[in-house]
Formats: C-alpha cells, structure tokens, sequence
C-alpha cells in the first residue's frame, strides 16, 4: 500500500522551487540579455529580418527543464527519500512544481515576444521584416504557449525518466533506457512541429493532443521507473 | 512513540547475490538495539530495508505495525543515517541544517547547535571541504537532532578520532534518556559501544545468528581456562545433557581455554570452579567472532 499526502508533496515543491529560484531567475536573466544583446548587434551590422525572441525561446526553456528533471530523480530523489518522504510525494510534488514552471515558461515567452514587438514597432524594424512575425494574432499566442507548455512538461518528465534509469541501471544498462526514455519527447516534438522536424509534421489541435498524450506517457515511465526505485549504498 | 519492529522471513536479493535470507525477528521497540554482523552481512540491507530506502524481494517489515515501504506516515519518523551523510556535497553545513530543520517534523535546533559546537563543526564551510570525521559528525547531528522515533545509525561514526567517538556514545545516551525512542545502531566497534545496547541481533550471510538481551547474550558465553586435558573433561562433561556449544579454542602450550555458549546453570559453574579451571566472561566482540565463525550454530535460538 502506498500512502502519501498533499502537504508532503506541496513541501517538496515549495523546497526545490525555492532551491532552485536564483537559477531560474539568472536564466532568464541570461535569455532576455542574450535576446536584448542579440538584437543589438544583428540590428547594428546586418539588420534584423525575423524574430531573435523565437531563436532563444524556442529550446533553451525546455533544456533546462530537461536538466532539473534528470537532477531532481538522480540527485533530489535519494535525499528527499533520505529525510523522511516517499517516492510519490516526491514525484507528485516535482510534477506540480514542473507544471507551475511550464505555465510560468508559456507566460514568459508570450511576454518576451510582446516585449519584442514593442520594441521592433518603436524602432521601426517591424517594417523591414523578411519573415512573418510568430504571433499575429490571438490563435498564434495560444498556439505558441500551449506549445511551450506541452514541451516544457514533456522535457523535465523525460529528464526525470532518464536520471532515474542511469541512476536505477548504472550507465550501460542506463543508456539502452534511453530509447524508451526520450520516445515521449520525440514523438511530442513531431507532433508540434516544434523545431526538429520543420514543418512537415504541422497538426494543430491533434499534434497538441498528441503531444499531451506524450506528456501522460512520460509521466507514466516516470512512475513506474521510480515507485520502487532502490537509493543506493553508500561510502567513502 | 517508539515504534516496534517486526520481520517475518524478509528476503532482499540484488541480481544473484542473496542480501537476506529469510531474516525473521521482532524488536519491540524503545530500546537501544546493536545490530552486529561481519561484512558483508546483510545489516546495511536490512536497515535500507526497515528505513524503506529498498523495497524487499520477499517476506514482511513492520514498522510500529504497519510495512514501511511507500508509507508516508510511517517514514517520516525514521531517521537512518548511513555511512555516508546523505547531504549534498556543494551545501554548506548551516545548509545542510537548514534542509533538516525544513522537512524534519520533530527537529531541535538547539540540540543541534549543541552538537555542532560539540563536534566543532564549521557551519560556513562546504561539505566537500570536510574532513572524514566532520562529516561523520554531521550525520550524527542530522541523525540525533532529527529525533526520529526510529533512529537508525549505520557505520556512522567513520572517520571520527576517539574524543569524538566517545562524545557521541554519551550523546546518544543522555539524547535516549531524555527523549525515549528506538535506536538500531550498527557498528564494527563493539567493545567501544556495545555498553550501549539493551538488545544484541547478530547476522551473518543474510540469516539471523542471534537475538537477546545484551546482559543475557553475555551472561550465554563463558571461557574455561586451564591445563588442556582438564578442560577438554570437564567442557565434555558439562556439554553432556546441556545445550552448550563450543565457539572456539585456543591453545598455548599446555594450557586451553575454550569459549562456551549457551546456559551454563549455577551448579556447572560450581563445578568448573571446584575442579581448579578459571571460569571467565567473554566480551560481547569475543561472542560476536565466534558467533560468526560459526553460522550454523544458534541459529534463531532465541
């Protein structure tokens, strides 16, 4: 029988998004002084043509995501097991946290383009635009954040599936998971035409639900990877 | 709440090797228990057992009545603390306090500034740039400051020099007397800590080799000392209609002493001495080799 409780799990959340907020924020800080910076020099020596927002959001958020998943099974896991709580408040506390941080990602990146565009008007670079700006209208801002959203689950379920195989099955073993483990993200990506495979795969409302029905997929290797994860021994 | 401690014919195996080997004993919890065995043994595994940091293969853990495993009630009044503190390298010890003092329900912060005044622990430094001992003496602090209603120490004095070593014996000690609660403690250092143990449960190769009262366990072994042909009469005779096993021999010259286990009522030891041999006490670690080099013998005798 398993037993959790919401209140374990919510500490959990609370102590890794707390834990984890100064790199949250210098990484964004980072995105929006490369984009500003970007912008700047491109502007400067060659001229823009498309959006730069686009460029740094379009996969930075989600590696990073995918990073904090493999650390919090690989490394978050066995301590937080190790002080008293269970596999699933654990995994259920990281999963809300990873949905508040994936909500939060969707607003920052409609925010930088809404940013970005005002900008672009007052400079008068809107005007030189070779390529169509990514949000025109209200349907492209749902479009983009429910993308971003999808994939920014995605990435840290996988992330958390992967760290807990390498760390569960040693490298070797850990690295043939791989295949199952990054299935979810691929079979996501192609479904919403979201960077890998350009254009051909475009679905809309089906790719975004098929992506969701990755997400639920990933979160399911996650559970069965860890429900009866062993924490290793330890020396030295 | 001290819980009790039930396990029925447990079983843990990693791969092909066999961890425990249908362990089956009962402690009733409130008591400082040592849990002794030889490397090796299966006492890591069954600790990561009962503090659910591993799911058994096969049999039943009950912890204050109910299978740990997966048990959020359960688990967070168990506080085991292992050879290695589990605290994140990179964290500064204050840190390492800090998570403690977050997420451990009974937490005493003052007993833990006590501590790290006692171990002379530097709250500034990361724990990477500790010494062995100093971080051996930060999971003793997690682990009685924690006041977990089941306290669990595993090898966790490695490292530490002697000073420290005994400064900890006392602090479990007076902590214990304070704040009553079941502490399992598994050690190598039997002579240095083995006062400290109200029960004694030995395991060698997975299986149980013993269970008791320490002052019993003792009070079980006896070493008859004298000229060789004497004592092999007299340990014959005395084994004759008496549940006595022989641990172990030695020999120098023409002298013998031979290490005795089991009841050994007063009128034998009446009869030991009239007959000119010494009768002596044998230390817990002396009972604990012999006990272990020879596995087949008291097998579950309790």
């Amino acid at each position: 029988m398993t037993t959790s409780n919401a209140s374990a799990a919510g500490k959990i959340a609370r102590l890794l998004g707390r834990g984890h907020l100064k790199v949250l924020v210098g990484f964004w800080v980072v995105v929006l002084v490369g984009w500003a910076g970007t912008v700047a020099t491109i502007e400067t020596f060659v001229g823009l043509k498309t959006s730069t927002w686009w460029w740094f959001t379009r996969s930075a958020p989600k590696y990073f995501l995918l990073v904090l998943g493999i650390l919090a099974a690989s490394v978050y896991l066995p301590r937080f097991i190790a002080y008293g709580f269970t596999r699933r408040d654990v995994r259920v506390g990281t999963g809300a946290l990873a949905g508040v941080l994936a909500l939060a990602f969707g607003a920052l990146v409609l925010v930088g383009f809404g940013i970005e565009s005002v900008v672009f008007s007052a400079t008068g670079i809107s005007d030189r635009l070779t390529d169509p700006y990514p949000i025109s209208s209200v349907g492209d801002a749902v479009g983009i954040a429910v993308r971003m959203i999808l994939l920014c689950l995605v990435y840290p379920c996988t992330g958390w599936v992967l760290g807990a195989g390498y760390y569960r099955l040693g490298v070797w073993r850990g690295s043939l998971f791989l295949i199952p483990g990054i299935a979810p993200v691929f079979l996501a990506e192609t479904a919403l035409d979201a960077g890998w495979l350009a254009s051909r795969f475009a679905l809309g409302a089906a790719g975004a639900a098929a992506a969701a029905a990755c997400v639920a997929a990933s979160a399911v290797l996650a559970h069965f990877v860890t429900r009866d994860l062993p924490i290793r021994s330890t020396s030295g | 709440m001290s819980p009790g401690i039930e396990v029925r014919d447990l079983r843990l195996r990693y791969g092909r090797t066999v961890a425990l080997d249908g362990l089956t004993f009962r402690l009733d919890g409130g008591k400082v228990y040592g849990l002794l065995g030889r490397n090796g043994s299966g006492k890591t595994s069954l600790l990561s057992v009962l503090a659910a940091f591993r799911k058994a293969s096969g049999g039943e853990v009950l912890v204050g009545g109910q299978n740990p495993f997966e048990n959020a009630a359960v688990v967070r009044d168990i506080c085991f603390i292992r050879d290695r503190v589990d605290v994140s390298d990179d964290e500064r010890v204050s840190a390492a306090l800090a998570y403690a003092r977050d997420v451990r329900p009974n937490w005493d912060a003052a007993y833990a500034d006590k501590l790290v005044n006692l171990f002379r622990l530097p709250l500034r430094k990361s724990v990477s740039a500790l010494a062995r001992g100093q971080r051996s003496a930060l999971g003793i602090t997690l682990g009685l400051a924690t006041r977990a209603p089941l306290t669990i120490f595993d090898e966790s004095y490695l490292g530490m020099d002697a000073p420290s070593r005994y400064a900890f014996y006392d602090e479990l000690l007076n902590d214990y007397l304070a704040n009553p609660r079941t502490i399992i403690v598994s050690t190598h250092l039997i002579e240095e800590v083995g006062s400290l143990f109200e029960e004694v449960v030995i395991i060698d190769e997975g299986r149980l080799v013993v269970h008791e009262q320490a002052d019993g366990l003792r009070a079980r072994g006896a070493s008859v000392t004298g000229p060789a042909a004497d004592v092999d009469r007299l340990v014959g005779e005395l084994r004759t209609g008496r549940d006595l096993v022989v641990l172990g021999e030695q020999q120098l010259g023409g002298t013998k002493s031979t290490t005795v286990f089991g009841h050994l009522d007063e009128s034998a030891r009446a009869r030991v001495r009239a007959s000119g041999l010494e009768l002596g006490p044998v230390a817990l670690q002396d009972l604990f080799v012999h006990l272990t080099k020879k596995p087949e013998n008291l097998e579950n005798s309790r």
